[in-house]
């Protein structure tokens, strides 16, 4: 097992008082060729069980364990190698660094800690997997939303997670554009590294193996081929 | 050929080449505190050494000029301002002869002529052999012996080298030595024995173009070395009450006088850098925290992806010393720029003793500067990280959805 959620909750309070419960008593677990989408309305909760996995929020109850260990038992410099080793991140909206080249937002994560060599190499493979072979000079702001989305999925690639955190991947996203990187992810999946995916696009469903529903914080989880059936 | 390694200080620089107009802004300020901090240094430093080197050259307790002729030794000594004073050459003996002094001596002062006769004004300075205990001493390290008739030394601005020949009123003199720089108006004097001085007087006579002229018992000042168990206030009043034509001025009241004058330059120099100091500090953290706000996603990204505040701290604090390293370097640069080739001219628009210090204390004042100058960059951007550290990652990613 890859992932273990038991009962994790998560309130945001005001002067001690609950304003609301964004997930309660979350549980589900994920294995190493998982494809999970999460999917639920805006609010509804999908983004933050997404950051209480990726060490960036801290669950208000519930344990998260990755490969066995307990993501918040840890301190912060763990958490951060976590991130680092073991998880890939996409976060919602643009997220690239302007200052960067393509290629150097993708080998960004393999110098923020100690690693041999240039990452160059493998920088270069993992665009040229997303489709951008030849774009490895272009700044961000010479790039499309569908292409900067790409930078990110090979950015989070970069140190082959084992499990890849993808929030709203596709929003904003053509039609075309929103295929290609559902097949993508389908392909990084056979590759042994697991995905968990929040959106509220149901057509994104049928790349996937399993499907959570998020609805006011509550999880379930809900048979796959009733949506890939749609 | 492979490609650079994104590590910290690379991210910073490109940080700061992706923001060129306001990392060029910083890098002014911090280069104006630079050239205040060093530049001002350096010319404390440098009038201290002047002040100090002025103190060991004078030599005398007292120097006994005509009654209100101070303004001119004043000028004479400090400012390089050829200057003519003269008094009768009877005084010396008598002085000499008093009760509590160790050692007198007389000096001529003759101030050339900005004419064809002479090759350029400056102040000539006749001093007896015999008696002589201020200059002599000066010229240990220029020359060997004693300098004959009809030989000049020259202070160390006056364009002549030992082996030239120099003119004055029409006749050659040869330069038998040159002075080590001393920050005084004597850095562009001329000496000579009082015989030459005399033949001078002579010569400038019979061309009638210098005052004293016609004068063959006329001196300058009188410099007395006091015995150590005199009072020297005693021994002034004797020479007040005895002679009512000349004017008493004391060493030590002359050099706190140029003290006095220093530390107001050095207060100053050190309020105008204290002040600059803190302006620049409030701008560059005002600068950082705007900056900072900015760059809330960018640095919550970072930490996406597995940066530790550590590293994080560690990006705008590099980014920080980057430019203020930047600044510091174009500061003391532009400083040095100045203040080496330019010396002679602050010297001279000082009108204090101004003497360069050794390399040591170039050095140690410089290190004083560095640090000073570029410690601005990571005080200013303390806050930035302190909020930072501060900072929820999730919640600043979700901001702009």
């Amino acid at each position: 097992m890859l992932l273990q959620c038991v009962q994790v909750t998560r309130q945001y309070r005001q002067k001690g008082k609950v304003l609301c419960t964004a997930v309660k008593d979350a549980s589900f677990d994920i294995y190493k060729d998982d494809f999970i989408s999460i999917i639920g309305r805006s609010g509804s909760g999908k983004s933050t069980l997404l950051n209480m996995i990726a060490g960036l929020l801290c669950p208000t109850a519930g344990t998260i364990l990755i490969e066995g260990n307990d993501v918040w038992a840890s301190d912060e410099r763990k958490i951060a190698l976590l991130r680092n080793f073991k998880l890939g991140y996409i976060p919602q909206g643009t997220s690239l660094l302007g200052n960067l080249t393509a290629i150097d937002n993708v080998r960004l994560p393999y110098f923020l800690y100690k690693r041999k060599g240039d990452g160059v190499k493998r920088a270069k493979e993992l665009l040229e997997r997303v489709g951008l072979k030849g774009y490895e000079n272009r700044y961000p702001s010479e790039l499309s939303g569908g292409e900067m989305k790409r930078v990110a999925i090979a950015r989070a690639l970069m140190n082959d997670p084992v499990l890849l955190l993808a929030d709203e991947p596709t929003a904003d996203i053509d039609e075309e554009t929103t295929g290609s990187i559902m097949e993508l992810f389908a392909e990084i999946c056979s590759d042994r590294t697991a995905i968990l995916m929040a959106t509220h696009e149901l057509e994104n469903i049928k790349y996937g193996k399993r499907v959570l529903k998020m609805s006011s914080g509550v999880l379930t989880e809900e048979e796959i081929e009733i949506y890939k059936k749609r | 050929m492979g490609a650079k390694r994104l590590n910290v200080p690379r991210l910073a620089f490109l940080n700061i080449v992706h923001r060129p107009v306001r990392a060029i802004g910083l890098i002014v300020i911090v280069a104006a505190f630079a050239f205040v901090i060093f530049g001002g240094n350096m010319l404390n430093t440098s009038l201290k050494t002047g002040i100090d080197n002025m103190a060991d050259r004078l030599g005398a307790d007292l120097m006994v000029i005509p009654k209100g002729a101070d303004q001119n030794l004043e000028n004479s000594l400090l400012r390089s301002e050829p200057s003519t004073f003269y008094m009768e050459d009877n005084i010396v003996c008598r002085l000499a002869l008093m009760d509590g002094v160790e050692k007198a001596s007389y000096q001529l002062f003759i101030a050339s002529l900005d004419a064809a006769c002479c090759t350029e004004p400056v102040q000539l300075i006749g001093y007896d052999p015999e008696t002589d205990f201020i200059i002599k001493p000066w010229m240990v390290n220029s020359m060997t012996g004693e300098l004959s008739f009809g030989d000049v030394v020259v202070g160390n601005l006056v364009l002549a080298e030992p082996g030239d020949e120099v003119t004055f009123f029409g006749q050659p003199f040869k330069v038998a030595a040159k002075l080590d720089k001393t920050g005084m108006g004597f850095d562009s004097s001329i000496f000579m024995t009082a015989d030459t001085a005399q033949h001078m007087i002579d010569l400038s006579g019979e061309r009638a173009v210098h005052p004293a002229g016609d004068s063959q018992d006329l001196i300058s000042a009188v410099f007395l070395k006091i015995k150590n168990d005199t009072d020297l206030h005693q021994i002034v009043d004797q020479i007040t009450k005895s002679y009512e034509n000349v004017e008493v001025v004391i060493s030590d009241d002359f050099m706190s006088n140029i003290s006095n004058k220093l530390n107001k330059t050095s207060g100053i120099t050190y309020v105008v850098a204290i002040f600059l100091w803190i302006a620049a500090i409030l701008v560059l953290l005002f600068v950082f925290s705007i900056t900072f706000n900015e760059r809330k996603r960018e640095f919550a990204l970072l930490a996406a992806l597995g940066a530790d505040r550590k590293r994080l701290t560690g990006i705008i604090m590099c980014e920080s010393l980057m430019i203020a390293a930047a600044g510091t370097i174009c500061g003391i640069f532009i400083t040095g720029l100045i203040l080496f080739p330019f010396q002679t001219l602050i010297s001279v628009s000082m009108e204090l003793p101004y003497l360069m210090p050794d390399f040591m204390s170039i050095i140690k004042n410089l290190f004083v500067s560095v640090v000073i100058s570029i410690s601005m960059g990571p005080i200013a951007c303390f806050y930035s990280a302190m909020r930072m550290s501060k900072t929820d990652t999730y919640f600043i990613l979700r901001e702009n959805e």
